[in-house]
């Protein structure tokens, strides 16, 4: 359930990310890749369930979600390890 | 175009543990973050804790609950500040909530903090609020298997109590066993057994926070 509370992180993360970047702030985001170590900290389909809600209207909304393991990390830790954008542009500025 | 990020997602809540462990650290203040299942004995060991410990120290609390005052009325009779935070549901406490709640807390004038976090033996591991030491409440009535069930609270624990031992002839469960369950998973953390409501099991504990404390106090 903790999952609903990281979802607002990663959006924190992914708009701070986004927003220092002139070129990043026009494009769309295709695809988002996360990594975890081993115990797991969050399930993908819980987290999922609360990412869909707090894409909605923003430019990382069709972003395909992917995650990897770290098997070498074992703090527990969620990590944002890349985004991709797609040659698509939002329209703005 | 991929762009690399590579940031810890948990970094947002640990930038404010890290913060309020520096707060903590100014005020020369000693805090545990107790954790357990719901129903484990924390707000029952607390009351006799307090009941001890306010003769000596000054003491504060934050209470989690998802909802109700329950746990901060049941700890009322004693004149301290009490914190009560609700969760509205959360299944934990994040160290957002935690910095908030010092804000109304004298620090300077408080030796010893405990934040009872919200029942839940697996979700807490994740957020660091701050803490000197996290305390985790093993009732032994949940079966002497849970250590490996939920290894991620007991890898992080400091301190495992294996609670609610006298009920353990009636049941079909040992508390050597399960203290060797939590060794399996965690070598390295201090194990106390004892019954939370019965005061002369508790000295091993009483003796844990003095130790810990004065420990605290020299740094």
């Amino acid at each position: 359930m903790h999952e609903g509370k990281i979802a607002q992180y990663v959006m924190e993360i992914l708009e701070e990310t986004v927003n220092s970047d002139p070129e990043l702030k026009t494009k769309k985001i295709s695809k988002i890749t996360f990594s975890q170590g081993y115990p797991p900290s969050v399930v993908p389909d819980s987290f999922e369930f609360y990412f869909t809600e707090l894409v909605r209207g923003t430019s990382f909304e069709n972003a395909v979600l992917e995650y990897t393991e770290l098997p070498d990390i074992s703090d527990g830790g969620f990590y944002i390890t890349s985004i991709e954008t797609s040659e698509e542009n939002t329209g703005g500025n | 175009m991929e762009i690399k990020v590579l940031k810890n997602v948990m970094m947002k809540n640990n930038a404010i543990g890290g913060d309020n462990r520096w707060r903590l650290k100014q005020s020369k203040v000693f805090s545990l973050n107790m954790v357990s299942s719901p129903g484990a004995g924390k707000t029952t060991l607390l009351k006799h804790t307090l009941g001890r410990l306010t003769r000596n120290h000054k003491v504060a609390v934050i209470e989690g609950d998802l909802y109700t005052s329950k746990d901060a009325l049941a700890l009322e009779q004693f004149d301290i500040p009490l914190i009560q935070i609700n969760t509205e549901g959360g299944c934990h406490l994040d160290a957002r909530m935690i910095s908030t709640a010092m804000d109304n807390i004298d620090l300077e004038s408080t030796e010893i903090l405990f934040i009872e976090n919200v029942g839940n033996l697996v979700c807490p591991a994740s957020f660091d609020l701050g803490e000197d030491k996290m305390v985790l409440l093993y009732p032994i009535t949940e079966g002497d298997d849970k250590p490996s069930k939920y290894a991620t609270m007991f890898q992080k624990a400091d301190l495992v109590i294996i609670n609610k031992v006298d009920i353990a002839p009636y049941l079909n469960v040992s508390p050597e066993k399960a203290a060797e369950e939590v060794r399996k998973i965690n070598p390295d953390c201090e194990i106390l057994t004892l019954s939370a409501t019965k005061m002369e099991t508790l000295d091993g504990w009483f003796e844990w926070i003095e130790k810990e404390f004065s420990l605290k106090s020299q740094e």
